[in-house]
């Protein structure tokens, strides 16, 4: 029997996941937590096989839950289930030791086989995110924004301008605007627009 | 420098000043895999030594980023500070402008463009974008 804990904030997900899992002759669902301090209580206390677990929760995300578990039971196999596809939050939860990735776009069926495949001790990715990419990506660039850059994002989401956000911070606003400029390069996008909505998505946070 | 590129020169050069007056200077660079023409390198670390040592002898920074990000067709490099900063207007009459308006002139030389945005108090960045 696998026994699997599902950490997630959207209660509707974990109840459909929950009973579809729960079909399985061989999965059975022994807890689910809403934030990853439950999800820490309930992995001391149950002991499951496998966690499938959010990045974004509250109180404590995926990457440092999954850390902690992986502390205290090396022997839990851990499924990240998320929204992000982008390079950072992939790298930082296989560091933290996941060992599957699956995207919220995946049917549950592919939970169901993700589930049994890091049971027997496989990884198992989503097709949609580039797991080599991520290691030739490590030693060319660090990709890694700066403090400064992450403080520019957070009021680029709040709709700042660049005037704006040069005020705030006390610097110029060509070094807003380069910085703005750097970041779309180092991030992979394509104009300001998506550099908004890549900062309004709070995707930052998952970069180291 | 001429054998192993401009980034590994540029992270040495960070490394060396780092701990000079409680100085940490820091590199962020993105997509430099790929070596420049080789009197550019040369120039461009030139500059970016003599900003760093600016910074060091003026700045009284603890901390200084130098950002070098190649955006295919140019080189933007932007060395910010926490330090001191300056009236850029002022500059023309002091030392340190005379510093700056030869980098300045170098930047020119390679049709490059070289922004100042520094205020007192409030530290300085450099902004270079160079041709590449």
């Amino acid at each position: 029997m696998i026994r699997v804990a599902i950490a997630e904030d959207h209660q509707s997900l974990i109840d459909g996941i929950k009973l579809f899992l729960e079909q399985e002759h061989d999965i059975e669902v022994v807890g689910t937590a809403n934030d990853g301090e439950a999800l820490l209580k309930l992995v001391k206390l149950k002991q499951p096989n496998v966690v499938i677990t959010d990045i974004r929760m509250p109180k404590l995300d995926g990457i440092e839950a999954t850390k902690c578990i992986k502390a205290i039971l090396p022997h839990t196999q851990v499924l990240a289930f998320t929204m992000y596809d982008q390079k950072a939050a992939v790298k930082q939860m296989l560091e933290a030791g996941v060992s599957g990735y699956l995207l919220k776009n995946s049917p549950l069926d592919e939970v169901v086989k993700a589930v049994r495949a890091v049971y027997n001790g496989h990884r198992y990715y989503d097709a949609n995110i580039n797991i080599e990419a991520e290691d030739n990506s490590n030693t060319k660039s660090k990709g890694v924004l700066t403090k400064r850059q992450v403080e520019i994002l957070r009021l680029v989401a709040q709709g700042k301008t660049s005037r704006e956000i040069a005020n705030e911070l006390f610097i110029g606003i060509h070094t807003v605007d380069t910085h703005r400029k750097n970041m779309i390069k180092i991030l992979g996008l394509h104009g300001k627009g998506e550099l908004m909505r890549f900062a309004i998505e709070a995707k930052y946070k998952f970069l180291p | 420098m001429a054998k192993d590129g401009l980034l590994p020169a540029v992270e040495r050069l960070s490394k060396n000043a780092s701990g000079i007056n409680n100085l940490k200077v820091e590199v962020q660079s993105f997509g430099l895999d790929q070596r420049l023409e080789n009197a550019l390198e040369i120039a461009i670390f030139r500059i970016i030594q003599e900003l760093v040592t600016n910074i060091i002898k003026h700045a009284k920074a603890t901390h200084a980023i130098v950002h070098l990000t190649n955006h295919d067709n140019k080189l933007n490099i932007m060395i910010e500070d926490n330090g001191v900063g300056f009236d850029p207007k002022q500059l023309p009459k002091t030392t340190k402008g005379m510093g700056l308006m030869s980098i300045d002139r170098r930047v020119e030389h390679w049709e490059g463009n070289l922004t100042i945005e520094s205020e007192l108090g409030n530290g300085t960045t450099i902004i270079i974008d160079i041709p590449v």
